[in-house]
């Protein structure tokens, strides 16, 4: 009997010796399957971070003088399209700009006053950056503040 | 008896492994949490100064952007602008500029001094400077006005609120 | 004497440890591979953005990947890695591998349009070797020498020369000394340099040796040569297995990318360049046309708005023969690229952009 006591011990903590061996293997696997996630969450990020910065910089619509850029011709915002920026930038993004005075959409009507453009906005969710810009008014010379969001869908 | 108490050492020995795996499970998950982007902050807080600076204010002559405004504050304090002189104005513009475009959960704080190795006063612009000014995690972006043959150094902070 | 209780506790003991051993060794293995590939992964998700940042900023950096042959090659639009493919949509990127890379951004700017692209580099010597002394020959040399980066405050250096003879070897400028005194100092000089001597000499100590000659004929043994047919627009003849394969540049980025590339980003660059040139012209069209109905700038801009849209019209001809590799179109089209960037220059400096 006290034998198999021993023998019985024995086994038991072994099978528990195992049993960690065996957690510690998932726990590896688990944190570096969570590692490669965060890595793609970084990536997704930097993604959606690259593309504010282009949109910011772009001298498709930046007034030629501004060597910082954030410096956004209000003509320029109206002659480029959504269909233009995804030549450019790719796709599944999308951009907005409002002056911080509360103004319509602009349309080849309503220019130049008007105060916010929009492109190739759509349903669903978003990785979202902000950013204060200028509005150059061509027909003025005058400069107006700006909010810039620029997401990047999921 | 002795036997006995080894097998419940072997047991006890046993859940303090598993114990201190976890622990060192936790303190990795915790250490691999990411702190709040510092480059978009930066970022962040380098356009809105860029911008305010830049912008117009409607009132033309010395202080037709908000830059000269503030750089009339501070070398011409009693120049008239508008139905204003440059200092007042400045004191009354900056909280309706800034505060229409910064982030709604973010502080700032924005001081004028002279450029570095000049004696000069400071100006200061922002509700809760005190607070922002004293907090470690900020974000700042510096700018030079020249003006008036002098450079004036523009120092802007932000901190969350 | 062993009890038979001692010699169960063996064989478990034996077989528990062989067991725990064997596991740990597999782990182990796969581990490390797995460690490895994540801080490959790591470097080229850091490299990528890196690129991102020299492409909105403009700010030249350095990027090492601190691991030899990481990238293995580059077909663009994807660098293929021991990893994995990185893709680097939507930034034109040139890149010839290397562990330690120049981040720099070009600009190809004619007013109206700016295309911007990024060169990943490494360490860089490059050779001139003008075969006559002529105005077209500097300007292309000027031309290709605008689209290398500037090295001057980097720890790795792009160094330039002329010539490689004897006394008619002059070499280790950067970009700019190159472009504002060196080459001014060479026209004056009315050289006549010959081809070289020792050319597998310069190619094999790594020099990229560009002849440029507007007689390719004369020309044995050059790996690259470069023949101007006026101040804007050539061919390049590229030595290959059979022969010589012939391409034609429109400006200094083509030769800049067969040099640092091969045909395929030759043929990439040409792509983005041609995509985003119809997009600039696309948002142009528009914006003038937006231009011309406002009452205050319609008087003083009608004509000169007009001018410019014709002009800007018959480029988009010439650029749809160009992209399509038609040669007698390429000078028309180099022409028109310059008539569009005056009238914009026109349209600029009397306020009506």
């Amino acid at each position: 009997m006290k034998g198999q006591v021993h023998l019985m011990e024995y086994v038991l903590l072994s099978f528990f010796v195992l049993l960690i061996i065996v957690m510690l293997t998932f726990f590896l696997t688990g944190w570096q399957m969570s590692s490669i996630g965060s890595e793609k969450t970084r990536v997704i990020y930097n993604k959606a971070e690259f593309l504010m910065r282009a949109f910011a910089n772009s001298p498709y619509i930046n007034r030629n003088t501004y060597k910082e850029g954030s410096m956004f011709e209000d003509v320029k915002l109206l002659s480029i399209t959504c269909e233009n920026l995804q030549k450019l930038y790719g796709t599944d993004w999308y951009a907005e700009i409002e002056t911080i005075e509360a103004s319509e959409s602009c349309t080849e009507e309503n220019f130049p006053l008007c105060g916010k453009w929009s492109y190739c906005k759509k349903e669903g969710e978003s990785i979202t950056f902000e950013l204060p810009v200028n509005i150059y008014r061509v027909v003025t010379g005058k400069v107006e503040p700006a909010i810039l969001k620029v997401g990047l869908y999921r | 008896m002795k036997r006995r108490l080894k097998g419940q050492t072997s047991m006890i020995l046993i859940v303090l492994v598993i114990i201190i795996f976890m622990a060192i499970g936790i303190f990795l998950l915790i250490s691999s949490i990411k702190p709040v982007n510092e480059d978009y902050y930066n970022l962040y807080a380098h356009n809105l100064l860029l911008t305010v600076l830049r912008t117009h204010t409607g009132y033309g002559g010395e202080c037709e952007t908000y830059a000269s405004t503030l750089a009339c504050a501070y070398m011409k304090p009693y120049r008239g602008c508008g139905t204003s002189e440059c200092r007042n104005l400045s004191y009354e513009i900056t909280p309706y500029l800034i505060e229409k475009i910064i982030k709604p959960n973010l502080d700032y704080c924005l001081v004028i001094e002279p450029e570095e190795g000049m004696q000069g006063e400071k100006l200061v612009y922002g509700p809760r400077c005190d607070v922002v000014l004293n907090k470690r995690a900020k974000w700042t972006a510096n700018e030079k006005i020249l003006q008036y043959g002098a450079n004036l150094n523009i120092k802007f902070f932000i901190s969350e609120g | 004497m062993i009890s038979a209780f001692d010699v169960f506790k063996i064989i478990m003991g034996i077989i528990i440890s062989v067991f725990i051993l064997f596991l740990i060794l597999r782990f182990a293995g796969s581990y490390t591979e797995i460690g490895e590939s994540s801080r490959y992964a790591s470097v080229m998700i850091n490299f990528k953005k890196a690129v991102g940042d020299v492409y909105t900023t403009g700010i030249t950096s350095v990027f090492e990947t601190k691991e030899s042959k990481l990238i293995l090659s580059y077909k663009p639009p994807r660098i293929e890695t021991k990893v994995a493919f990185v893709d680097v949509e939507p930034i034109p990127l040139l890149l010839s591998p290397g562990e330690k890379l120049d981040l720099s951004r070009g600009e190809y700017d004619v007013s109206w349009w700016k295309f911007y692209f990024v060169e990943a580099l490494p360490e860089t010597n490059i050779l001139f070797i003008p075969l006559e002394n002529d105005e077209k020959i500097f300007s292309i040399i000027s031309n290709i020498t605008y689209f290398l980066p500037s090295t001057e405050n980097l720890n790795i250096k792009m160094k330039i020369g002329i010539g490689c003879n004897g006394s008619d070897y002059w070499f280790g400028w950067e970009r700019q000394k190159f472009l504002t005194y060196v080459l001014p100092y060479m026209k004056t000089l009315d050289l006549k340099l010959n081809m070289c001597e020792n050319l597998d000499y310069f190619e094999s100590k790594g020099f990229k040796v560009l002849v440029i000659t507007e007689d390719e004929t004369k020309v044995l043994n050059a790996s690259f040569i470069v023949k101007p047919v006026d101040e804007n627009m050539g061919y390049v003849f590229v030595k290959g297995e059979e022969g010589y394969d012939k391409f034609f540049y429109k400006n200094g980025i083509d030769i800049v990318a067969l040099l640092v590339g091969d045909k395929e980003l030759y043929d990439y660059i040409n792509q983005k360049f041609f995509a985003e040139m119809e997009v600039a012209m696309d948002i142009m069209t528009r914006e003038i046309n937006t231009l011309s109905n406002e009452p205050s700038l319609r008087n003083k801009c009608e004509k000169k708005y007009s001018e410019f849209l014709s002009a800007l019209d018959n480029l988009k001809l010439l650029k749809a023969d160009a992209e399509m590799g038609k040669e007698k179109s390429i000078g028309d089209f180099t022409y028109q690229m310059k008539e569009v960037k005056k009238l914009y220059e026109e349209l600029s400096a009397w306020g009506c952009v």
